[in-house]
């Protein structure tokens, strides 16, 4: 009797003991260009991203660039908890969705040199095998995959996508997989609630999205997107995972999964997942020159970034403090991502972190957006 | 006050924890296990998280392999039926996310197909507990420290159908090869993830002990 229990604490014992597998620890080789700090606020900057760190923010970036009051940027700390190795401004995040600016300006370029446009019907564009199955396809024009009203559902929201991520964390995932999720669970939000919510946000629509990219040049995104933002911009620190998942530079992403106060290293799990709605790894300092560059109508014209502000065609708006923003937040599994342009303020906001958002309690989400929040206010 | 429990801060969970336990050490110790066991079985499984029914998902991704070793007792005998307990200790390894060592209560009703088949069907209530497969780390002291991973307790519900065939005329080895359904819970319900749903393929031999129950 007294053996039969001992088998499962010796069990538990050996696998207490066993040796863990380690995260791989990224190394720094890039240098950073020299920094100016000139920002009028660095110094409460400065406070609010050491009490962040004094309060369990494990590590990121942060640029404050603003018309007004001067540049900041900062990384602050640790990119790898088991070696302690502090984070660089050159440390390289997941993006998550912020790839959808990506993405939506690469449309947009595309729509702008006349190989289709906003009102085209995406069933109608692309090849039938590709976009057989979704429900109302013919119906949906480019310009509601960009601005999420076409209604067609989330792949993530699937119950069956998480145990996909959780059977084989690090396993690919193709975009026809995803595709396939929306496929079998049919059904489209009703017209009434994308009126009533305004938009009915879905990474599905950046998939599509993606395959007219590939359809109108024949090429893979990452080629297109190198082709026409990457190497134009000289974004140096800029890949997708689908061609380098785990870049050198690439911080180690945790996440307090089970809300239990403990993280643990996650950077795998979202590593060949995402394609056109989430794929970038970037540094702050990469995303203010892309932001720049749009902002600014070098990517697209002014009349088209005037219909993507307007439409929100790849941008997402957002208040602060009663000072409407323009840009996108990011979420993947173990890093977390912020790019806004406030107008008024002529300021812009990129915060990265490798601490992933899942939780609804702690770090998660409350106080990265608290920490985002204070530093506009502080900035502008 | 941390319990002995200690690394268990979900109240409801640690309720739960307690009622699996004192069923499964009640179980063993009055029914007397060893005396009244009807079968030794070892068995391999191959093992995935995904919902059963929902695609071809659940048979695409079984691939994360586990092993289990079981006993049981009966509880009920009627002509060409009969009603078991059966305990079942399994581990299985899940790379990147965790490992799990799986006690299992079961309740087996079995219908005595031929004097050498029988059909079961299971239902189950257990305890799971689970090893991350990374290092952890706790926030202590306005710094992030490695934390020794004592594992997470956590309940399952199962449920399975399956099938035994002896191994020749009078033989004492029997085949058995089940699909069992099983849902861990909690998992990880602030990240979205209530439950975590389980299919396994179990493939493995028995050897009968006392063969008064088991082949009359």
């Amino acid at each position: 009797m007294k053996k039969l229990i001992l088998i499962p604490i010796l069990l538990c014992m050996l696998n207490a003991c066993r040796t863990m597998q380690e995260a791989p620890a990224p190394t720094i080789n890039c240098t950073s260009e020299p920094v100016l700090n000139d920002h009028l606020a660095s110094a409460q900057l400065d406070s609010l991203l050491d009490a962040a760190v004094s309060d369990g923010l494990v590590g990121g970036s942060l640029l404050v660039q603003s018309a007004m009051n001067g540049t900041f940027n900062r990384a602050f700390g640790y990119a790898n908890l088991q070696t302690h190795q502090e984070t660089e401004l050159c440390q390289q995040y997941r993006v998550a969705s912020l790839t959808k600016m990506f993405t939506a300006t690469l449309t947009l370029m595309l729509v702008e040199e006349g190989h289709f446009e906003l009102a085209t019907r995406v069933g109608e564009y692309l090849d039938e095998a590709q976009v057989s199955g979704i429900q109302d396809i013919n119906e949906i024009t480019v310009e509601e995959l960009l601005n999420h009203t076409s209604g067609i559902p989330n792949y993530d929201d699937d119950v069956r996508f998480a145990p996909m991520i959780l059977n084989d964390p690090g396993r690919p995932i193709s975009l026809e997989q995803k595709l396939q999720l929306v496929r079998s669970k049919g059904g489209r939000v009703p017209k009434w609630v994308i009126k009533k919510f305004g938009q009915i946000y879905s990474n599905t629509n950046y998939l599509l999205l993606q395959l007219m990219i590939e359809k109108t040049t024949g090429k893979e995104y990452a080629a297109v997107l190198n082709e026409l933002i990457i190497e134009p911009l000289v974004l140096m620190n800029t890949v997708t995972s689908n061609e380098e998942p785990f870049p050198e530079n690439l911080a180690i992403g945790y996440v307090d999964f089970y809300g239990n106060g403990q993280i643990r290293a996650v950077q795998e799990w979202d590593a060949y997942r995402f394609d056109g709605e989430g794929s970038i790894i970037s540094t702050v300092n990469d995303l203010q020159t892309f932001f720049d560059a749009l902002l600014s109508g070098q990517l697209v014209s002014w009349e088209m970034l005037e219909q993507m502000k307007n439409k929100r065609l790849g941008l997402l708006q957002e208040e602060f403090e009663l000072e409407n923003a323009l840009g996108h937040d990011g979420i993947a599994i173990g890093y977390s991502a912020e790019m806004w342009y406030l107008p008024r303020s002529q300021l812009t906001v990129i915060l990265l972190s490798n601490q992933g958002r899942l939780v609804n309690e702690n770090w998660s989400v409350l106080k990265f957006e608290n920490l985002l929040r204070q530093v506009i206010e502080v900035a502008r | 006050m941390k319990s002995f429990l200690g690394e268990v801060k979900n109240f409801p969970m640690k309720i739960l924890t307690i009622i699996t336990g004192l069923l499964m050490s009640g179980q063993l110790c009055a029914q007397n296990l060893f005396q009244r066991a009807q079968y030794a079985e070892v068995g391999l499984f191959v093992h995935s998280f995904g919902v059963p029914f929902l695609g071809d998902d659940f048979l695409k991704f079984n691939q994360l392999p586990g092993i289990s070793l079981g006993t049981s007792i009966p509880l009920k005998t009627r002509p060409n039926w009969q009603t078991d307990y059966r305990l079942r200790i399994s581990g299985y390894m899940a790379e990147g996310l965790h490992s799990g060592i799986h006690l299992d209560n079961q309740i087996v009703e079995s219908y005595r197909l031929t004097d050498g088949i029988r059909l079961e069907g299971q239902a189950g209530l257990g305890y799971l507990h689970t090893f991350e497969d990374a290092s952890l780390f706790e926030f202590d002291g306005g710094t992030y420290r490695p934390k020794r991973d004592w594992g997470r307790p956590q309940v399952t519900i199962s449920i399975g159908l399956g099938f035994s065939f002896r191994l020749g005329r009078n033989s004492p080895y029997w085949l058995f090869a089940e699909q069992q359904f099983m849902i861990q819970l909690p998992f990880a319900g602030k990240s979205g993830v209530p439950m975590l749903m389980h299919n396994r393929h179990y493939l493995g031999m028995r050897r009968e002990i006392n063969r008064k129950f088991w082949s009359e």
